[in-house]
């Protein structure tokens, strides 16, 4: 017998008619949020930005590739890293294909790191992606929008305990934890109107969590993320489940 | 130009932050909802289903599946 509460199908759903009250709610609430989302102010971009893309380099106007609104994954991948964070990747696997579906809406989905174009080449063609990737190679651009720390900043953390999950992550990418951490993760979005790219949101953190399909699914299994009280993270890249 | 309202890096900066409380009043929210999801009432599913897989086999009753 389950330790869980087992009810009838009646008891159910008098429940989950109770349940689906609240989810409309939130729902209604998100869709409110989405708008204020739109409400933001535009910024216009003044800097230039140049970017390392497949084909060449690039200008932020050029990402846009003909659509007027860019949608920006700042991929942790560090000039020092061997493959990307795996927490990120995880991420990518919900983008990629999700691209086409975007430009039916006249967005174009791109991501974005740090690292040399052709580490990025390589680990886009193991992991099956097929979006555009730029290297922001010497650029500012990761830095100005908050997802690059310097050593400096980074001094309370680093003297501090390191928690096991970066640790695993940065072994995972193979580089040391300064160099790990020095990258954050990020969503940016850029609207483009009369020859002028302009930033309208920026999120991190859980922010993301729109873009990690998987937790939106487990936060409907039975017994949900449960990740309560694990010292490590359980997300692996696709093709790493299952090896120790 | 662009109709939409425009504004510097630290008007648009307020407005985020303004936001963000709410972005993440509305996170603790769902992961609210979430645990309520999970605290359901489980239903046993006492009907024998039958499924058929890709490989040609027929899969019933149901705890058959779960074999």
């Amino acid at each position: 017998m389950p330790e869980h509460k087992v009810g009838t199908r009646e008891e159910w759903e008098v429940a989950r008619d109770e349940l689906l009250t609240k989810e409309k709610e939130l729902t209604r609430r998100n869709d409110e949020l989405a708008q204020e989302r739109r409400e933001l102010p535009w910024v216009p971009v003044e800097k230039d930005y140049s970017f390392e893309r497949e084909d060449g380099t690039k200008s932020l106007a050029d990402l846009f590739d003909g659509r007027s609104q860019l949608l920006i994954y700042h991929l942790m991948f560090g000039p020092s890293y061997e493959a990307g964070c795996p927490v990120c990747s995880s991420i990518a696997d919900t983008l990629d294909p999700n691209a086409i579906h975007l430009r039916a809406r006249d967005v174009t989905l791109i991501c974005s790191s740090r690292a040399p174009l052709d580490k990025l080449l390589a680990y886009r063609q193991r992991m099956g992606w097929s979006f555009d990737w730029v290297s922001t190679a010497g650029s500012d651009f990761h830095r100005d929008l908050g997802f690059v720390h310097t050593e400096e900043e980074l001094k309370p953390f680093l003297e501090g305990e390191i928690p096991p999950t970066v640790n695993q992550m940065a072994e995972a990418c193979s580089t040391d934890v300064v160099g790990y951490v020095s990258e954050g993760p990020g969503l940016s979005a850029y609207a483009l109107s009369d020859g002028t790219v302009y930033q309208t949101y920026v999120t991190t953190a859980r922010g993301l969590e729109p873009a990690m399909g998987y937790y939106g699914l487990l936060d409907r299994t039975p017994m949900g993320r449960h990740e309560e009280g694990e010292q490590t993270s359980w997300l692996r890249r696709h093709d790493e489940y299952g090896k120790t | 130009m662009t109709t939409h309202t425009v504004g510097t890096r630290e008007e648009w900066l307020a407005a985020r932050k303004e936001l963000l409380k709410a972005e993440k009043e509305h996170m603790r929210r769902g992961d609210e909802l979430a645990r309520r999801r999970q605290e359901l009432p489980w239903v046993p599913v006492e009907k024998e289903y039958v499924f058929e897989t890709a490989d040609g086999r027929r899969w019933g009753p149901i705890a058959g599946i779960a074999r």
